[in-house]
């Protein structure tokens, strides 16, 4: 890593095996993976957040990487979050997360669809709930899921925890209806291209 | 089929200052979450309609209690579940997907882009982040936010807590761009 001092990695892996009593099978994987990082920007108003608009673009990169070594399937789906320390403002989130953030990402797991995002700020040990839905289209029901997140320690006042989640596959038992993946395929060929 | 109603809460929020600096135009955001007993906990159903049903009548009554809340027009929404032990994930599925659009797009005014959500299974006080974006663009960056809602004593193993949120403004002092002046807002996304 070029310009993030990164405290800390830390990783879930979830696997479901059983759901409402009955087995999953293949089993559904969750993996989220989080950098806890220094926020540059702590305790000060700045209008110009580039260099958290380019942090962003790195950490992507590297999380990702690790996001694939560890799920180890192909990427359904994707989610991404963030929790700033109390010291620093959502926005230095949203500029971690928003402009560069997903591209590295898409790019390497051949998806076109927003990352559906949550965002907070709050202090060490908090929990944050990231959204998943499908890297080709965010309205395949089967896929819209979330998974729960924190680090013990972080973040700090002056700190971020930035995160990325991947699963490799629908919600167990899925059985509400509505857009499947099949149903997607035409419909993403209208989709505007070209997503930062 | 209507839920059974234990409770209604609702949580306002109104942003005046942020980093230091006032915000020109206060931002409040409002959940309104109900607590109503799972007619499926405790055992497997394949078919799930009950709760679709259920839940567009609630999700009217939840929108209408959240946009009372605000100052303005609403801008953003989002939605979450959180189902009590005895239920499954997918419960809480069937309550946010097939119906609870309609009455909160209504309630809105419009509304094209995907209503973002997230759901889980946990016990009473589990905390959910509820995620949020703008109802006719879901590309404009300054409205990409989050609220977390919790419910200490909800939901109980039979229940689940069904909770909407609304909101009359994005970000304070968004400056990453994609604002709402470059929403086009007809398909949902630009």
């Amino acid at each position: 890593m070029k310009d993030a001092t990164v405290r800390r990695w830390h990783s879930v892996v979830e696997e479901i095996l059983v759901e409402g009593g009955r087995p999953v099978d293949p089993p559904l994987r969750r993996v989220v993976v989080a950098a806890v990082i220094t926020n540059p920007q702590a305790g000060t108003f700045q209008d110009d957040l580039t260099e958290l608009i380019d942090l962003g673009e790195e950490l992507s990169v590297e999380l990702t990487t690790r996001a694939q070594q560890l799920l180890g399937d192909p990427v359904t789906s994707y989610g991404k979050a963030g929790i700033v320390g109390t010291a620093g403002e959502l926005e230095h989130l949203a500029a971690v997360l928003h402009p560069k953030f997903g591209q590295p990402l898409r790019a390497a797991v051949g998806g076109v669809a927003i990352l559906q995002s949550t965002k907070k700020r709050a202090a060490p040990g908090a929990s944050i709930d990231i959204p998943l839905s499908h890297i080709q289209d965010m309205r395949i029901r089967s896929h819209i899921d979330s998974t729960t997140f924190m680090v013990p320690d972080a973040p700090l006042p002056g700190e971020m925890v930035i995160c990325l989640a991947v699963a490799n596959g629908e919600r167990p038992h899925q059985r509400v209806g509505g857009m499947t993946v099949k149903d997607s395929t035409a419909q993403s060929v209208q989709m505007p291209g070209g997503h930062r | 089929m209507n839920f059974e109603v234990r409770k209604v809460v609702v949580l306002s929020e109104t942003l005046y200052r942020e980093a230091g600096r006032p915000i020109a135009e206060p931002i409040t955001r409002a959940a309104a979450a109900a607590v109503v007993t799972n007619p499926l906990a405790g055992g497997y159903h394949e078919d799930l309609s009950t709760l679709y049903e259920a839940a567009e009548d609630l999700g009217r009554e939840l929108a209408a209690a959240s946009i009372k809340c605000l100052r303005r027009a609403p801008e953003s929404y989002g939605k979450a579940a959180v189902v009590g032990l005895g239920g499954e994930l997918e419960h809480a599925a069937a309550v946010l997907h097939p119906t609870l659009g309609r009455p909160l797009r209504e309630a809105t005014g419009g509304g094209s882009a995907i209503i973002p959500s997230t759901k889980k299974v946990g016990p009473a006080g589990t905390a959910i982040d509820v995620p949020l974006h703008y109802k006719d663009a879901a590309f404009v960056r300054t409205h990409f936010d989050a609220m977390e809602v919790r419910i200490p004593d909800a939901p109980r193993d039979n229940e689940i807590v069904l909770i909407v949120v609304i909101t009359d403004g994005g970000r304070p002092h968004p400056r990453v761009g994609l604002t709402l002046a470059d929403a086009v807002g007809t398909d949902g996304l630009r």
